[in-house]
């Protein structure tokens, strides 16, 4: 049915929204008639009352002192008689149902209705919009591609190093890999006596400090459980805080999905600060664990907490976050640094998170666990990435030293064929920012564009794989201000939007700045800002200079002579421990953790 | 049924502090207590200035019309009594009885003929005194009312002066007095003579040729005209000249209510088109006549500071002591001398 609908901009200025709604209403079929924005109220009562109107769309924005303006419009139109014929609507980007009713309108829309729903009212047409809840699907980033080669040289090279390695690892095992069958076990059998035999066996492969915590709940320093109030008021939380009008950060279904860190050391705050971010678009979680936690044989269990940095990646914890936590976010736990890989990948498979995060070379460097030790470890690790069907994030270890960028790709590149020849999916995740190896030799004097640029389309020509840069993008060119921090890491997320890659790993905007746990306000700043950044972009991208194209060809022959260095010694972790993959001039040194520990199986 | 309705000059001027004290007053009164309200009060934040605000308390027993999506973040219990099929942009008006007392947003009918069907689901349930809460400076649906409490404050204007003049100019127009005569469901102008009457196919005078059409009819004999709708400023200006030119004298403009009128200015112009009307041949009168029963004072204001608005206050004394002195109508300050109204209304009442 035809409506005639008299568009009012109450505004002097401000009548785009207006215009914008007459012009769908015509493409309806409707009758529309626009004022022109400098009338008097009279003279648009006037109007309306001559007019035989079924509706009066108002548009005005509002600051204090214009709510009593449109009160005494809607007075003159009652009084007038035009409310017993029409409706009328007011719409603006603070407007509510609350505050239509309050000022008299039969309806209002505000920023976050849609033309949709103007028309379906218009109309009267029931529409079922929900402004509630989350409403997506996980993403997906692996299934897409085929981990086929294109580089044949470094697919044979990498196939030489791996083959040899998997080899070499076969008949070892290490207390890690002993306790993930015991923990395995202990999870899913519902026989008391049987569990208690296998705790006796987990406890006896088990550091002292990890056992007194878990038969007598005497916790390292800091670590407590958390409380039933603790756990009472979360899940009220959450309930009463269900997402409204959520966000989608993502301006196209090509633009990077986004993640960021959760590891404050309370699951309660993690889970507040994810529920909040969720809300704003976030994609997924990296759950980080606490340093303490890498230098034990065998893992805490229990609801935990703790004051320090890293969240403990207990089965309870992961267990509590994927239940609160909306299911469409992903969730990955980092498993490779220190004596309890393999368990944590299980402990993350049974708990029901997406993905993990193992790099078998960044792991055993820089105050890291022994390369045997961890070798094996992230063996076994993989394999049960595989069965629990969790593809595994390897994030760069040039980070933390001076490790150069085509080490550290070489390094991916493995733990991409390791995972490719035990069926599990990889994601090599290049530094995105300005790292330390490039800081000290200044490759990105002219810009942040072309190096970063150069390891994207490295890595592009290699393999049909997926790319996730990390950890964080932007990392080393953010400030305290939180205004440049921001700034810095929308505007690397726009270039990782045009290099066409998976997903990014992003920082908050207090978070090498924050002094302990950083606040839920710098997380929507760099997550707001990226939104932003992608919208800007579009599907638009940057140009590079020549110098990306030295880059490429530079960085891929180091990679090749890197690849065939370490494709000369016996396995992957003689390797590491020679250097090939990061030295001591580089800044990194060997991990000691687990030092000759790896036993021979009978 | 006493319909008493609380209006105000601008938002925060204390509307819902009245209506609260009013309410948790008359019930130790064991009085039946029925309320509505033309808009949406008794939230925890101000929908504007994000500053909090009174909430409304309602006690058990009373019989209370609002939108069914205020029942969601309301802490009453309640027995319903009748849906209304009268819609807010808060969905349907339900009226309810109140058997676990809590607060309660109030968001009633928004348009004077909802109000009124209101009024008559309302009147079948025996009750003394029904209140409906205003909503900013709304008026017009408060034309059904019986009585009316205006509050004014700082938050309309903080200089004393001119609030006292306006509240004199809004009392001086409810000081015309009512016309008893058989037009008050009439939806258009008429124009009544010693021979008879003309009715014009205009609900309200807005402009100047609205008095144009109007004056083609008017005849030197005119003794009443009766507006249904509104009559604006421009137009009353253009009708005094087209009666003056038509040697018109001693006419009754009759009004449908003090509102209509009130409505044809803004509140600080109200003063001139009394002027106007009193140096003119025209009497005003009006069809329905609330009573103006008191007048509530506020002296809190929200002001910006840092981009936030922030509370302040007027001093109390001065603006009590200028209203006093300005108003015959009795002046209160609800959180002072809050007892006087309701002692009056108690009263008014009875006689």
């Amino acid at each position: 049915m035809v409506r005639n609908i008299l568009c009012v901009p109450l505004d002097p200025v401000h009548d785009v929204g207006i215009k914008i709604i007459k012009s769908e209403l015509d493409k309806n079929g409707h009758n529309t008639e626009l004022l022109s924005p400098d009338l008097s109220m009279e003279a648009v009562v006037n109007i309306a009352s001559k007019g035989n109107y079924d509706f009066i769309l108002v548009s005005r924005t509002l600051g204090y002192g214009v709510a009593e303006i449109l009160a005494r419009f809607v007075d003159l139109l009652d009084a007038a008689g035009v409310r017993e014929n029409s409706k009328i609507v007011i719409g603006g980007k603070p407007i509510t149902p609350e505050l239509a009713a309050e000022l008299g309108f039969d309806k209002g829309f505000g920023e976050h209705s849609t033309l949709d729903e103007l028309i379906a009212y218009i109309e009267g047409r029931e529409i079922k919009i929900s402004n509630r809840g989350l409403h997506r699907t996980k993403k997906d980033f692996t299934s897409k591609y085929s981990y086929d080669f294109y580089d044949k040289e470094i697919e044979s090279l990498l196939e030489e190093i791996t083959d040899k390695t998997l080899k070499w690892s076969e008949g070892k095992t290490s207390n890690a890999i002993e306790r993930a069958k015991l923990k395995e076990e202990i999870i899913q059998t519902e026989n008391i006596a049987l569990k208690e035999k296998l705790v006796d066996k987990y406890n006896v492969i088990s550091d002292s400090v990890i056992v007194e915590a878990n038969k007598n709940k005497n916790y390292p320093k800091g670590v407590r459980n958390v409380t039933e109030s603790e756990l009472e008021s979360l899940r009220k939380y959450i309930k009463d805080s269900e997402p409204v009008n959520p966000v989608t950060i993502q301006h196209n279904n090509n633009h990077p999905a986004i993640f960021k860190f959760l590891g404050s050391g309370c699951p309660i705050l993690d889970i507040a600060h994810g529920k909040i971010c969720e809300r704003w678009g976030i994609d997924g979680y990296l759950i980080i664990n606490p340093s303490w936690e890498a230098r034990y044989e065998g893992l805490i269990d229990g609801l935990l907490t703790h004051e320090n940095d890293g969240t403990i990646t207990s089965f309870e914890n992961i267990k509590l976050m994927r239940e609160l936590l909306d299911p469409s976010t992903l969730l990955t736990v980092r498993a490779h640094r220190g004596l309890n890989t393999p368990e944590t990948v299980l402990l993350a498979g049974l708990a029901g998170a997406d993905l993990t995060k193992i790099n078998l070379v960044y792991g055993s460097l820089g105050a890291g666990t022994d390369p045997t030790r961890l070798a094996i470890d992230g063996i076994e690790a993989i394999k049960l990435a595989a069965k629990f069907n969790m593809p595994f994030d390897i994030p760069g270890n040039d980070e933390l030293s001076g490790v150069p960028t085509w080490k550290t790709l070489a390094g991916l590149l493995i733990n991409v064929m390791i995972g490719k020849k035990l069926s599990a999916k990889a994601i090599p995740k290049p530094l995105f920012c300005y790292g330390p190896h490039i800081v000290i030799n200044g490759m990105m004097k002219q810009n942040f564009i072309d190096y970063n640029a150069a390891k994207i389309k490295l890595l592009r020509s290699i393999a049909d794989m997926p790319i996730w840069p990390g950890e964080p993008i932007a990392f080393m060119t953010q400030t305290e201000e939180r205004v440049q921090s921001a700034n810095s890491t929308s505007y690397h997320a726009a270039l990782a939007a045009t290099l066409g890659v998976d997903a990014i790993t992003v920082a908050s905007t207090d978070e090498a700045y924050s002094r302990g746990p950083i606040c839920i306000t710098s997380r929507i700043d760099s997550i707001r800002a990226i939104t932003d950044a992608y919208r800007f972009v579009g599907d638009a991208s940057f140009n590079t200079t020549s110098k990306c194209d030295d880059f490429l060809l530079d960085l891929r022959k180091k990679l090749k002579d890197t690849l065939k260095l370490v494709a000369s010694r016996n396995h992957l972790a003689e390797s590491i421990n020679l250097g090939d993959l990061g030295n001591k001039e580089d800044g990194a040194y060997p991990g000691k953790f687990g030092f000759e520990t790896v036993k021979i199986l009978d | 049924m006493q319909k008493i309705g609380i209006v105000g000059t601008a938002k925060n001027t204390g509307k819902t502090t009245t209506l609260s004290f009013l309410l948790s007053s008359l019930s130790h009164f064991k009085k039946n207590i029925a309320v509505t309200g033309i808009g949406y009060d008794g939230e925890e934040i101000d929908n504007i200035t994000l500053l909090p605000k009174p909430r409304l308390l309602i006690e058990k027993n009373v019989i209370a019309a609002t939108s069914e999506k205020c029942f969601a973040n309301s802490d009453v219990k309640f027995e319903l009594l009748c849906k209304t099929g009268l819609r807010t942009a808060l969905g349907e008006i339900l009226i309810v009885q109140i058997i676990k007392p809590g607060l309660l947003v109030i968001a009633g009918p928004n348009k004077k003929s909802d109000l009124q069907k209101i009024i008559d689901l309302i009147s079948k349930y025996e009750i003394d005194y029904l209140f409906i809460d205003g909503s900013l400076n709304r008026l017009s649906p408060m034309s059904v009312v019986d009585r009316i409490i205006f509050t004014t404050g700082a938050a309309r204007n903080n200089i004393v002066s001119q609030l006292a003049s306006e509240m004199k100019a809004i009392e001086k127009i409810f000081s015309f007095p009512q016309r008893k005569c058989n037009y008050e469901n009439v939806n258009s102008i008429r124009i009544i003579t010693k021979e008879g009457e003309t009715e014009i196919d205009l609900n309200s005078l807005l402009d100047k040729n609205d008095v144009l059409l109007l004056s083609e009819k008017l005849k030197r004999d005119v003794v009443a005209i009766i507006i249904p709708g509104l009559i604006s400023n421009e137009a009353f200006d253009h009708l005094l000249k087209a009666l003056k030119s038509k040697f018109c004298v001693n006419v009754e403009l009759i009004l449908n209510s003090p509102i209509n009128l009130i409505l044809a200015a803004d509140f600080l112009d109200l003063q001139k088109l009394i002027d106007n009307i009193e140096q003119s041949d025209i009497s005003i009168k009006y069809l329905q006549k609330p009573k103006l029963e008191a007048v509530t004072i506020n002296p809190f204001y929200p002001f910006l500071h840092n981009f936030h608005y922030e509370a302040g206050f007027i001093s109390k004394n001065d603006f009590y002591r200028e209203m006093k002195s300005q108003l015959t109508t009795m002046v209160v300050n609800i959180k002072e001398n809050g007892e006087e109204l309701i002692k009056q209304i108690i009263d008014s009442k009875m006689s």
